[in-house]
């Protein structure tokens, strides 16, 4: 029997799906088939598409608070600039709204400069879009965009230097190409190329990182060459810099062992945040000292007490160039549609991390980076600013728990037995990752680069959102790191974990102590003038 | 701060060529932007796409013969880039031969081609129409066209049948239509219909 002909209702939502990427491979065999067959049919599918990337770039859809469109034209060669200062061209309005790339100096400059948004309140489903004010960290300080605000963001610059004066006073030069990432106003990220950083005070700082190592000025200037993917060369310019390498440790860790002596809190071991737990909380034997159990029900929360920022991207859980979350869990999620069990969540408005049990269907299938098929899933969800994305964008790594390609099933992650998850993103390979048991199970990569947009003035909280989406079952050795545990790293400690052990040694758990304060990295030399040393980015340890 | 090592001096750009290729860049960017997310609606996979467009049209500027148009040579290095695209998605998605998607670019670039100056006017005039909007289509344009939610999913939250949504969207697309042929008529931007398709709907 032939099929039944398609409706224009049909043939509309086929192309509609097409358009939203959710098609499938037999409706979009149909689809090209009519469309090829029919030119009306193809004119009219040309207007939905066209009509679809003008609507999706209105400043409503984009949850701009108004309609108000930045010129849009890029600056020409003014006139009276001397010839080593060539401007700069930059579709720096277009960034500020529809993510084109900027374009450049001298030959030319790609270079991706998200301006600063209004706030805005939306909602979609069930998720709070607000963009929260981001603090500018710097401004452009190039002839055709002076001035020009700079948020957390990744810079490419591909054929002539980018000078940058930070808010702090220091200025920075991005060599061509290179990739550049704007943390803060006091520290950037060097992905590709060069960077030259001079302080102009004695009270200013500056602090170049690229992953394990970190070059921080002692009112200095100095150059960071990125020689390959592992080398990192170090010139001290003038006066001194500081090399030091990163300590691999959490940046926060609850044992929950005060819970099981009879607390009402959790102590994080290296901050000292205070997690205090709802009425439902229930101290419990964990697999390495004491739990926390919770029983899905409101009260089954814990809410963390510090670690926020007054803004997007300040306070000590505000993540940018990596972050870990690890924990062991015994779940008894129950899998059905709409309930979510959450494991660790901190939602600053779109800038949220979390990481959750969750089958909702289709209700936030756009939010799944990759797509994946509705259905029960781990989901690590972040912000993430790409190089050359003109805002940050939520996504969510949607781990199926299919059983397919090693993934497990809700049966195997609810079977009882304790289960080793963590979450990891490293900004310089990309790559986002769940791995469970210590084996990596499902991944997505990014364009190396982007960087993490979190933190602010929202606490976090353990197994709930905001009193809402429970967890069921029991979270032990609960860590956060604000660097990507390596694969290798990840498996010692699923090892030990499951052995009944700290995931690191104790003794090897202890952070230096600047005043009353831990010590994320660890001093290893000085440069002075004149000095050039390279560096291992992978070991944190001179290799010249 | 002091001028850069001679190792990292760079030598000064061709100020004709450099300035040749702003202004014809400068003046088509809006319409290559558009050409790219014709044919590649995801936001962030378009505005990728547009990044190594620019980047490949200044590189191979010097082979662009000035005596020709510059869009439809800008279009051929898009759609080429478009196509190389979508070449590497096919293992993970689900979208149309090469073949066909050749065709597409084509007439997409003769559309824009026609459309002239005028997309960055109509651009405006939608701005300000789905402004307009009552909440509810206003929420249909946030959800369909900004989150990329499918039709089904708002549906379902509607408590509405699929059909429902696309019949919402299609009063919508009718009600914006009109909205914009009004604009510009009273701006004195009018261009080409945006969508001709819209009039039979």
């Amino acid at each position: 029997m032939s099929p039944l002909p398609l409706t224009d209702d049909d043939i509309e939502s086929l192309m509609a799906a097409m358009l939203h990427g959710t098609v499938s491979a037999a409706d979009a065999r149909r689809l090209e088939a009519i469309l090829a067959a029919e030119p009306a049919r193809r004119a009219v599918y040309l207007d939905r598409a066209i009509l679809h990337a003008q609507l999706a770039a209105t400043p409503l859809a984009l949850g701009l608070s108004d309609r108000r469109r930045p010129h849009a034209a890029a600056p020409l060669v003014p006139s009276g600039h001397a010839e080593a200062e060539r401007p700069r061209l930059f579709s720096a309005g277009n960034l500020f709204r529809g993510g084109l790339a900027l374009l450049a100096a001298g030959v030319m400059v790609l270079l991706a400069v998200p301006v600063r948004d209004e706030a805005t309140q939306m909602t979609a489903g069930s998720y709070d879009t607000r963009q929260l004010p981001s603090e500018p960290v710097g401004v452009m300080s190039q002839p055709a965009v002076n001035g020009r605000p700079l948020v957390r963001a990744t810079l490419a610059a591909a054929a002539q230097p980018s000078r940058l004066r930070m808010a702090t006073g220091a200025d920075v030069e991005l060599d061509a190409p290179g990739i550049f990432g704007l943390v803060s106003s006091e520290t950037g990220v060097l992905f590709a190329g060069g960077v030259r950083a001079r302080v102009n005070a004695p009270e200013q700082s500056y602090s170049v990182e690229a992953a394990n190592l970190r070059i921080v000025d002692r009112g200095t200037e100095f150059r960071v060459d990125r020689i390959d993917d592992d080398r990192i060369a170090v010139t001290v310019l003038d006066g001194e810099v500081e090399v030091q390498s990163r300590l691999r440790l959490p940046l926060v860790h609850w044992s929950f062992d005060d819970l099981a002596a009879g607390g009402q809190t959790a102590t994080d071991a290296i901050n000292s945040l205070t997690a205090v737990a709802g009425p439902a909380v229930q101290p419990i034997a964990g697999i390495v000292g004491g739990a926390a159990s919770f029983d899905n029900s409101g009260g089954a929360s814990l809410r963390v007490e510090g670690g926020t920022g007054d803004k997007v991207g300040t306070g000590l859980l505000s993540f940018s160039t990596g972050i870990t979350i690890e924990a062991l869990i015994v779940s008894q999620w129950s899998g059905r549609p709409f309930d979510y069990d959450e494991i660790w969540r901190k939602e600053d408005g779109n800038s949220r991390v979390l990481l959750s049990f969750q089958n909702d269907g289709t209700k936030n299938v756009g939010f799944s980076v990759p797509p994946v098929a509705p259905g029960p899933c781990l989901s690590f969800g972040m912000q993430v600013t790409t190089p050359g994305a003109a805002a940050p964008r939520y996504d969510e790594l949607d781990m199926p728990l299919d059983g397919r390609d090693g993934r497990p099933t809700p049966a195997e992650l609810t079977d009882g037995r304790p289960h080793h998850v963590v979450a990891t993103f490293d900004s310089f390979t990309g790559v986002k990752a769940i791995f469970i048991d210590g084996q990596l199970r499902f991944s997505h990569t990014y364009p190396a680069g982007s960087l993490i947009v979190s933190g602010g003035p929202e606490p976090a909280f353990i197994g709930s959102h905001r009193g809402t989406e429970n967890f069921t079952g029991a979270i032990d050795e609960l860590s956060l790191y604000d660097f990507a545990l390596t694969a290798e790293e990840v498996a010692e400690h699923s090892r030990r974990l499951l052995a009944g052990k700290p995931a690191i040694p104790p003794a090897a758990m202890v952070r230096t102590v600047a005043g009353d304060r831990p010590l994320h990295w660890q001093g290893i030399t000085r440069l002075v003038e004149g000095q050039t040393r390279v560096f291992s980015q992978r070991t944190g340890l001179p290799v010249e | 701060m002091a001028d850069p090592p001679a190792a990292h001096r760079r030598t000064p750009p061709d100020t004709e060529v450099y300035e040749a290729f702003l202004r014809l860049y400068s003046r088509e960017q809006a319409r290559i932007q558009a050409f790219i997310r014709t044919l590649v609606p995801d936001p962030a996979d378009a505005d990728d796409l547009f990044q190594k467009t620019s980047l490949v049209m200044w590189r191979s500027f010097a082979t662009f013969d000035r005596e020709k148009p510059f869009l439809p040579w800008a279009f051929g290095v898009a759609r080429h880039q478009v196509l190389m695209h979508w070449r590497t998605r096919r293992r993970d998605r689900h979208v149309f031969s090469e073949a066909f998607l050749a065709t597409l670019a084509d007439e997409t670039g003769e559309r824009l081609v026609a459309e002239g100056p005028s997309l960055a006017g109509r651009q405006r005039a939608l701005d300000a129409c789905v402004q307009q909007l009552p909440p509810r289509q206003q929420e249909l344009v946030r959800r369909f066209y900004g989150a990329n939610e499918p039709a089904g999913a708002i549906a379902t939250s509607w408590n509405r049948s699929v059909h429902a949504v696309y019949k919402a969207l299609k009063v919508m697309r009718k009600a914006l239509e009109e909205c914009v042929a009004q604009r510009l008529a009273l701006l004195g931007d009018e261009g080409p219909p945006l969508a001709e398709g819209l009039a039979s709907d």
